[in-house]
């Protein structure tokens, strides 16, 4: 599959056909046109949660990183990832 | 008077298994049409709009229900009246209930300890099966393949209505059951349309547990409480047409079901593929159920198993 191309300017927003509940730390997102179903972890959950006000992913990269205690570099790397497999399971899309 | 999942049907098929009305007022019509039927072909998907759903079978004829409340049935040339009648009491019935905001799982129901489960699974899991197994030693039964909630009542969980006293089981079953293999009539899959019996009820019952049966490669029975975001995944992929329900439809589903993983008992059950270990299938969903009926809470968690016996009837 082809992965997406991302750099700090890209924005990602999340899609109104991705339904969300959360309880307990974690987030469970569901593709309303697919059905397709994510569990996230409390750092999926916390990377989800910023990508909620149009930011660009250094703006969310610097938002994680004044709450966890993370490297720039392991910070970039965690939030591509995540943003890459939810863009493949189309949970979120570039703006 | 007896409903069906809540309503009151009028049917203008022979045979047709809904209850009679008398003088009441239908809240389902379903007529017979001849003219003006639907311009879709067999092999195009079901159209539909937040009023209407148009869909056709081949040889058995094309299906319309609109604003919950009519359902036209153009039947093929030459059809029987029961193929058609098992399209108009699962799909069309299932889409007028969708069509008034019913919450529908494609599941069967059983009421044990005055409480209500819902027995759900992929096609062949052997919902009905399980089912005819826990009435056979004592459970009711209120409904086969599609199971309809009303949280109408207000409250944290639903009700669950009873629907048709029908059932599909395969011939086998029907024998395993101590039933006449021939039992019934014939419809899809090689399965065998009879009647539920004495132990159907017609009603409204609480929820209190959903299981999620599935049959595997595995030696013996086994049943585990999931976690609430599994129990989650496994209730949206149990709904009843999900891809019939509009954004807005989809969003009130998934905020119950939602509310039901957080606050039932779902069961992941696994039973060894066959019909041998079907005795013992019913049984560990029995003590799971009485669990559950004999608490005013949820038991907090489950792993039990249940090894298969030697003898079988």
């Amino acid at each position: 599959m082809t992965q997406p191309d991302l750099s700090a300017d890209t924005v990602i927003i999340r899609p109104d056909n991705v339904l969300v509940a959360e309880t307990d730390g974690m987030t469970v997102l569901m593709s309303m046109d697919t059905g397709a179903f994510l569990e996230l972890n409390e750092t999926g959950g916390a990377i989800w949660a910023a990508l909620d006000a149009d930011q660009t992913l250094a703006q969310v990269q610097q938002s994680l990183m004044q709450t966890y205690d993370v490297s720039q570099a392991q910070c970039q790397e965690e939030v591509y990832a995540f943003v890459t497999d939810l863009l493949t399971r189309n949970l979120a899309q570039k703006a | 008077m007896p409903l069906t999942h809540g309503l009151k049907i009028h049917c203008d098929i022979n045979g047709h298994p809904f209850p009679e009305l008398g003088d009441a007022k239908p809240d389902v019509v379903v007529r017979l049409r001849t003219h003006d039927a639907p311009a879709l072909t067999p092999d195009a998907s079901p159209d539909i709009t937040a009023q209407q759903l148009t869909f056709v079978i081949a040889d058995v004829g094309h299906f319309r229900i609109t604003r919950g409340a009519r359902v036209d049935v153009w039947p093929a040339d030459g059809v029987a009246p029961r193929d058609v009648l098992a399209y108009v009491t699962g799909g069309c019935i299932g889409a007028a209930l969708l069509q008034r905001g019913a919450h529908l799982f494609h599941a069967s129901s059983v009421v044990i300890g005055g409480k209500a489960f819902l027995v759900c699974g992929r096609s062949g899991a052997g919902k009905s099966t399980t089912v005819a197994h826990l009435a056979a030693r004592g459970a009711a039964t209120i409904g086969d393949d599609i199971s309809t909630l009303d949280w109408s009542r207000g409250g944290a969980l639903p009700w669950v209505l009873s629907g048709l006293p029908t059932t599909r089981l395969a011939p086998s079953a029907l024998a395993a059951l101590g039933r006449e293999e021939a039992e019934g009539t014939p419809c899809a899959q090689g399965k065998r349309w009879v009647k539920a019996g004495p132990a159907f009820v017609n009603g409204s019952f609480p929820l209190a547990g959903i299981i999620a049966l599935s049959a595997r490669n595995v030696d013996a029975v086994s049943a585990r409480q999931m976690p609430w975001a599994e129990a989650l995944k496994v209730l949206c992929a149990q709904m009843y047409r999900r891809r019939w329900l509009g954004d807005q439809g989809s969003r009130s589903m998934f905020e119950r079901n939602t509310l039901l993983a957080h606050n039932l008992p779902v069961w992941r059950v696994v039973r060894p593929n066959g019909t041998q270990t079907m005795t013992e299938t019913a049984a560990l969903i029995e003590r799971l159920a009485h669990g559950v009926a004999n608490h005013d809470s949820p038991i907090a968690t489950t792993t039990m198993t249940a090894q298969p016996q030697e003898a079988h009837p």
